[in-house]
């Protein structure tokens, strides 16, 4: 335990003043022993303080990539300090960053983003996951996956944007993705709720015959840091509602593991009197892990073994069982996470509805499957192994373990959610006691920092609560869900820090050292299109600003720079397809513009040097005017222009 | 044997005509490779601007956060940094080559007369230089566009050393160019000093005319 005296000294040494200066000054306020005295703290409190507080200025360690939830975007925070920093939009479109308000970002949130044909504007973001290589965070891209709407999105951490949304063509919801095979070869996209592929039509009834599920493997190009449509394939999976994923890393690589929960295949109650799924999916005691050999799938795509459904090229159920591209292993009861551990030795799945977590060991799967030792088939001709033989043990946890991450001591954390605890085990040795640590409330998802590596670095794991409660001010009856930083460096966990998550409802996160990161701070030079990474052929550097007609079109090359827009007078007539073609002439550091027009829902954020283009058509006649939305400058009020629609016939 | 004492100071004399022309050629080469140095610094702090802006003045143009410091000038009504000083940039090679040159040639044929002019010829860039950016200094901080946005009083910018202009602190010192080219002046002025010492002992010292008849280093007998 620590004496105040000493948390004075702790106190001091932080302020850089000799213990001996640090007397306590006069009235409230003053020292820290009246202080914690007036507001109930304890000595752990301020312990806890102490390792979370930034003085200002002093940056943080770890950034964390949460997933928004339904609020289709992904929240960034700074670890050990839990500041919210940025949030980024993915799937929907946000006035702040200028997505989706008449400018370049309309492509990928409206153009790419539509499903089926479909404007789709939110998205349900789930598992963000980070660009790797050779199984380590590089820093550079960012993957999340759209439950609802079965998309995926690539963001680029150079400036923190979303570049490319790609729409599954064959399944109707996601749910394992987005993960990545340790080098970013692909990103994988696993369906949930089973459909007729390729948005087909079938009745219920026929369930077991039509309906499907799918792994998409999204090819992705590192180099133009896009995903690959064309080159991307998938594997056909019988309809179990598969769940979580994960890729194999070092002695697993080459493989990918995904959880189902509904081998019953109940769809329901349609029109048999059947339980609702909660209880129709839940009547086995096993499930199946499904186990993919991406490697061999990849020799089976080359050699023309697929067909090809709404333009996707897919190995077929048949195909994948026969050739072992798809092998089951049992797995007990509608199991959630599916975490490889670090050296790639072992995979971990959380039992949800079983006391569980059931560790396997893919080198005695990949020998039961060389020796073509199976205990059984599913319906569908799928070998299925024999759960005691490929597994290395079990270890009971709690009530619904649900996602596990790991240290760099070689312990596993698994979340367990009807239980409210972060459970540390040791992966290795089964017999080691776990360790439990409640926290408030229902644990969901967990994350550890550089947890997904195959170097994770220990020190801080952070429960994804999915209910708040009584954590923070009633702030009406949609509550926040609650982060709680937990400190792993000692031989107990401890709760150090609760953030409230105001905006959307994290189902997985990621946490990176912060210094991997490659972040510009301006667009160089000025009139980069940030979505091709070129100076645009629209960008004008100063002097060059001009407004060129052609019959209808309007063409207005603008320059943006402190405090004025060039040209700041447009004048058109009443029909005419007005296009803008921005450029910021800035390159300070946080030197943003804003340009919004009036009354015709445009608006955009320019940041320093980045070139932007908006197309509308004048239809409403009269005066607009157009300004600066970011506060930029002193003179930011008087950043502003006059649109002028000419009536027609005036 | 007097040829040993007589050969001595003869060496001698020969060593210290050959160390002007030395210092000489060092000082050229000082003079020349200024010009590819930066040559005076000024930097600027602001609350904004944690870190500070820079601003590096090369013989041939300004580098830095200049657009930066052009977009803050334009508040007050400061002309841009790239219209200042034009005509002396665009012919920096020239000065620059021509000095260097002339310096290495007047170390060869000048006279005892002209000995002091190759130093003040070096000397000309350095103060050229600082009477050069002192005045476009001033003209920036006088010639201000009266339209600007804010009403300023004409100010002299402080050229060396610590100012303060509106929330800015600004610091200006000399660099390495500027020091580079100094030290050019000093060899120079060494160099005039030694040559002082070789016509005054010269055999043709009194005789000599417009230029030296020796080309300096041809002792003559």
């Amino acid at each position: 335990m620590l004496s105040p005296s000493l948390l004075f000294a702790l106190a001091a040494c932080a302020g850089g003043d000799s213990p001996t200066t640090a007397a306590p000054a006069a009235g409230a306020g003053g020292d820290l022993a009246s202080i914690m005295t007036e507001r109930g703290l304890t000595e752990a409190d301020v312990l806890a303080a102490a390792k979370t507080f930034h003085p200002s200025g002093k940056l943080d360690d770890y950034l964390i990539f949460a997933s928004g939830g339904h609020g289709g975007n992904i929240v960034v925070i700074g670890v050990p300090s839990m500041r919210i920093i940025k949030y980024i939009s993915v799937f929907g479109p946000e006035p702040w960053q200028g997505y989706g308000y008449g400018g370049l970002g309309d492509e990928v949130v409206y153009e790419q983003g539509a499903q089926g044909g479909k404007e789709i504007t939110w998205g349900d973001v789930h598992h963000p996951n980070l660009s790797e290589t050779g199984g380590e965070y590089d820093g550079r891209y960012l993957f999340v996956n759209d439950k609802a709407n079965a998309r995926v999105a690539v963001v680029d951490l150079e400036d923190f944007m979303t570049k490319q949304i790609v729409s599954n063509p064959l399944v109707m919801s996601d749910h394992g993705g987005a993960f990545v095979t340790p080098n970013t070869e692909y990103v994988v996209e696993t369906s949930q709720y089973a459909a007729p592929l390729g948005g087909a039509y079938a009745t219920l009834d026929k369930y077991k015959d039509e309906y499907r599920g799918a792994a998409v493997f999204w090819k992705f190009d590192k180099e133009k840091g896009r995903i690959d449509p064309e080159s991307s394939w998938a594997v056909e999976l019988p309809p179990y509602a598969q769940d979580l994923a994960d890729a194999g890393k070092l002695a697993s690589d080459g493989w990918v593991f995904i959880n189902s929960w509904d081998t019953e295949m109940s769809a329901g109650t349609e029109g048999q009197g059947k339980p609702y799924m909660e209880s129709g999916a839940s009547q086995n005691d096993m499930d199946y892990l499904h186990i993919i050999d991406w490697k061999k799938a990849e020799t089976l795509v080359a050699a023309g073994k697929t067909r090809v459904v709404n333009g996707m090229k897919v190995i077929p159920l048949d195909v994948a069982a026969a050739e072992h591209v798809l092998t089951f292993v049992g797995e007990p009861k509608s199991p959630h996470g599916c975490d490889v551990t670090p050296d790639g030795t072992a995979v971990v799945v959380g039992g949800k509805l079983d006391t569980h977590a059931t560790v396997y060991d893919p080198a005695k799967i990949k020998d039961l499957i060389a020796k073509g030792s199976f205990s059984g088939k599913d319906p569908y001709g799928v070998d299925i192994l024999d759960f005691q033989s490929a597994i290395h043990g079990q270890v009971e946890l709690g009530l619904g373990p649900l996602h596990t991450v790991y240290d760099d001591k070689g312990y596993a954390y698994t979340s367990v959610f009807l239980d409210s605890t972060v459970v540390k085990w040791n992966w290795k040795n089964l017999s080691e006691a776990p360790q439990a640590l409640g926290v408030q409330y229902n644990i969901g998802h967990i994350t550890a920092a550089e947890g997904d590596t195959v170097s994770p670095d220990g020190k801080y794991v952070v429960a994804m609560n999915k209910m708040s409660q009584d954590r923070y001010v009633n702030v009406g009856p949609l509550l926040p869900q609650s982060f709680q930083l937990v400190d792993i460096s000692g031989p107990e966990m401890k709760v150090i820090y609760d953030l409230p998550i105001p905006l959307g409802e994290p189902h997985y996160a990621q946490m990176m050292k912060a210094d991997k990161l490659h972040t510009i701070t301006a667009y160089t030079p000025p009139g980069i299109n940030p979505y091709t990474d070129e100076k645009d052929a629209g960008a004008v550097a100063a002097g060059e600003e001009r407004i060129v007609r052609n019959g209808k079109k309007v063409d207005v090359y603008m320059s943006v720079i402190r405090s004025h827009f060039a040209p700041d007078h447009i004048e058109v007539n009443q029909g005419d397809e007005i296009t803008l073609h921005l450029t910021s002439l800035e390159q300070a550091l946080d030197q943003t513009h804003g340009f919004a027009v009036d009354m015709y829902n445009v608006n955009v954020s320019m940041e320093p040097g980045r070139y932007e283009e908006i197309t509308f058509v004048a239809d409403r006649a009269g005066v607009f005017p157009f300004y600066c939305t970011e506060f930029c400058s002193a003179l930011h009020l008087e950043m502003m222009g006059y649109l002028l629609v000419k009536p027609t016939g005036a | 044997m007097t040829a040993p004492s007589t050969g001595a100071a003869g060496s001698w004399e020969t060593r210290r005509r050959w160390a002007v022309v030395a210092l000489s050629a060092a000082a050229a080469l000082c003079l020349a490779a200024s010009w590819f140095l930066p040559w005076w610094s000024f930097r600027l702090f602001a609350p904004q601007y944690p870190k500070g802006l820079a601003l590096v003045i090369h013989l041939t143009g300004v580098q830095g956060d200049v657009a930066e410091i052009d977009v803050i000038n334009h508040y007050i009504g400061m002309h841009s940094l790239a219209d200042s000083a034009t005509l002396e940039r665009a012919a920096s090679h020239w000065i620059v080559g021509l000095s260097a040159a002339a310096v290495m040639g007047l170390a060869l044929v000048a006279n005892r007369k002209m000995n002091w002019v190759g130093f003040l010829v070096g000397l000309g860039l350095p103060a050229g230089f600082v009477l050069d950016t002192t005045y476009w200094m001033y003209r920036s901080g006088h010639d201000l566009d009266p339209t600007a946005a804010i009403n300023m009083k004409p100010f002299m910018p402080t050229v060396l050393g610590d100012g303060k202009v509106g929330q800015f602190k600004t610091e200006a010192w000399p660099a390495l160019g500027f020091w580079v080219a100094v030290t050019g002046v000093v060899l120079l002025a060494l160099a005039a000093w030694q040559r002082s010492r070789v016509c005054r002992v010269c055999p043709a010292a009194g005789t000599c005319g417009k230029v030296c008849p020796h080309n300096l280093v041809a002792v003559p007998r």
